[in-house]
């Protein structure tokens, strides 16, 4: 008898890649898990990182003690601006950037296979989540996605772009946005000739771009009557600018109406960001789901204590699916999380992202924190 | 890598298309593989299987199987292992003569494991057997995907279509099959086990749904040869890991080092993720022009 050996994480990977049950196990499960993942992933990036390691140390992080995975040493995601914080070698890996509208300095995000193959993991269109949607649609049969941003090519490394163009894994897909013009003409002609075809079409892309189609369509009084063969996911930031900001309600709304969709809950907004290795996709009811081996906190901004379910604070992420870098993360977002009380009946976590982290408030201790931490 | 599209012609008339995949500079007499596609697999979902033997310098070649998802003949619907092992040995044949070898390397996944076994056992045309996830109970597999055991139940009393992993399949094929051949039961494993002649693997998972461990410990237990066939456990996945592809790199490291017949110390060339992202599109289409050429 031989056996296979696998990584001390494969049990990580059962649940990305091969499990949908854990949606129905307790929080209280849940929370065990995350700890057991949690203390394999931060004794890696300890063992494997030296500058994460002296983070740790100088915040006297023990990993054989610790209680709480609020304790886990956290890295401002500012920190990703300044410094390659690589738990792999570079070879082994590539780099992604932020888009760098929002601050104008870009995150760098170094990931391995391992890495990027788990990311994809938590998108996965067999996964409950997206149940109620795709049904027992072949995707890679039957599906079609009119994606509304780059190749990955084009993406260049850019990572939001470059999450979206994984749909490519699971469905034939057409990219709109080449040589910096986003075809959108041609992407309401290549959807027009999918619906008469009765194909099934994901229309995908940063909710600026989809929204772009929609009110090109809308202009022109271009309706469809697609019912349940159509399906909307967004994914990325909800302004160009400080001016433009969609309204993820009325986007949903004018999905609805130009596409003739059955109801808003075909239309579902995907939240992440550079640093972070998992995806928080939204049910059926507009809420983001956090998988159970993520652990979200929410903290005081004024003092980085953990605050209760339901207040809003900076959000930040304990995500152990990254090999190549720590994906334990003060973001610069507010948010706040509720736990199981999500009308899905869903068990666990969800998060509502509220805003980013503006100039005016650089008194809070995250950006104190990152400024002051050194790592590398 | 080199990719080649055709068709066959399989005894009965019926065509099975394949796709070849080779290094760009093949070396001579490096291994020829034959990958038969399990229960609701498509030849290009062993595409990162062939992009990683091929990049160990073997030609590989796949096949979409009759009665089944693919560009083959027939439909999933009417699925049955007649009608795979129909499909197999058309390929494993017409290989043998294009490479100019009396025999390859055959993998098989899951449920084509069953008539995999069989045609090594019989045609002498496999020199290496490899089962990934390998169904040794059929009947028992069944039992476990529908709740049910209909192979022995009067025909007219069979439902009308029944549901194995999203696919619909009409139960009666598979119940007129187990009339004339007996491949659905162990023990006609364990004797088509017995009769071969070539090394034999099977890869599983431990938490296994549809192959029960105890099943393939059993049915291996019992197979009488002098080089027992052997068996590979891999931890913590269940019939899913083809899904999963961090356990899949894991165990597609020893399928390659088994089927290619690489030596312990020898180094396994693994693509990368972009490199299997990109051969996912490519595929898809590389799929469509090869149904659309047909047509033409």
């Amino acid at each position: 008898m031989t056996v296979v050996e696998l990584s001390e994480t494969a049990e990580l990977d059962r649940l990305i890649f091969e499990q949908d049950t854990w949606w129905a196990l307790p929080v209280e499960d849940q929370a065990a898990l995350r700890r057991r993942l949690t203390e394999r992933a931060a004794r890696h990036h300890l063992e494997h990182n030296p500058g994460y390691r002296r983070f740790a140390e100088s915040v006297g992080f023990d990993v054989d003690t610790f209680t709480d995975l609020s304790q886990v040493p956290q890295v401002p995601t500012t920190v990703f601006k300044r410094t390659d914080l690589r738990t792999a070698q570079a070879a082994d890996c590539s780099l992604f950037v932020s888009s760098g509208t929002s601050s104008g300095t870009r995150s760098r995000v170094w990931r391995d296979d391992t890495t990027l193959q788990r990311l994809v993991g938590s998108l996965r269109p067999d996964g409950d989540i997206w149940g109620d949607l795709y049904r027992d649609i072949d995707l890679d049969e039957d599906g079609a996605t009119l994606h509304m941003g780059p190749s990955r090519a084009e993406a260049n490394g850019v990572w939001i772009s470059y999450v979206m163009t994984m749909i490519e894994m699971f469905t034939t897909t057409t990219h709109y946005l080449r040589d910096g013009v986003l075809h959108v003409a041609k992407a309401a002609e290549d959807l027009r000739r999918a619906v008469a075809g009765d194909e099934f079409v994901a229309i995908a892309g940063p909710p600026v771009f989809v929204a772009e189609l929609l009110r090109h369509l809308d202009d022109r009084d271009l309706r469809f009557n697609a019912g349940d063969r159509v399906v909307v996911i967004t994914g990325g930031g909800w302004k160009k600018d400080q001016t433009t900001r969609i309204d993820p309600a009325a986007l949903r709304d004018l999905a609805v109406r130009t596409l003739g969709l059955r109801s808003a809950e075909q239309v579902r907004d995907v939240f992440n960001q550079v640093e972070l290795n998992t995806a928080f996709v939204e049910c059926e009811h507009h809420n983001k789901h956090v998988p159970p081996w993520v652990e979200v906190i929410v903290r005081d901004p004024a003092d980085l204590t953990p605050l209760p379910a339901g207040a809003t604070g900076l959000l930040s992420y304990v995500d152990p699916s990254a090999t190549s870098y720590p994906c334990f993360l003060l973001s610069e977002d507010f948010g706040a999380i509720e736990v199981d009380r999500c009308p899905c009946g869903r068990r666990g976590t969800t998060v509502t992202p509220r805003r980013r982290l503006e100039a005016a408030t650089h008194h809070g201790c995250a950006l104190r924190l990152a400024t002051t931490t050194r790592l590398g | 890598m080199l990719t080649d599209t055709y068709d066959l012609k399989t005894r009965s008339g019926r065509t099975v298309a394949v796709w070849r995949n080779a290094p760009e500079e093949p070396a001579p007499g490096g291994p020829v593989v034959v990958v038969a596609p399990g229960f609701g697999q498509r030849m290009r979902s062993a595409g990162a299987m062939a992009l990683m033997m091929v990049a160990n310098g073997a030609t590989v070649y796949r096949f979409d199987s009759l009665d089944h998802v693919g560009i083959s003949d027939g439909d999933i619907h009417e699925f049955c292992v007649t009608a795979l092992y129909e499909s197999l040995a058309t390929v494993v044949e017409d290989v043998c003569v294009r490479e100019g070898r009396s025999r390859a390397t055959l993998v098989a996944t899951s449920l084509a494991a069953l008539p995999g076994v069989q045609y090594a056992a019989k045609e002498g045309r496999v020199d290496n057997l490899v089962l990934m996830l390998g169904v040794v109970n059929g009947r028992n597999t069944l039992r476990e995907v529908l709740d049910a055991d209909y192979l022995d139940v009067e025909h007219a009393t069979l439902p009308a279509q029944v549901l194995i992993d999203k696919h619909w399949v009409d139960p009666r094929p598979i119940h007129r099959e187990h009339k004339l051949v007996d491949w659905w039961d162990e023990p006609a494993t364990v004797t088509a086990l017995s009769n071969c002649d070539m090394p034999v693997c099977n890869f599983v998972a431990v938490d296994d749904d549809w192959v029960d461990i105890a099943d393939v410990r059993r049915a291996f237990g019992s197979v009488d040869r002098p080089e027992p066939p052997e068996i590979v456990e891999v931890g913590l996945s269940g019939h899913a890991l083809l899904r999963n592809p961090v356990a899949l790199k894991a165990m597609m490291t020893d399928v390659t080092r088994r089927a290619l017949a690489l030596g312990a110390d020898d180094d396994v060339v693994m693509p990368s993720f972009e490199a299997m992202v990109e051969l996912r599109g490519v595929e898809r289409e590389l799929e469509r022009a090869h149904a659309a050429g047909r047509v033409a």
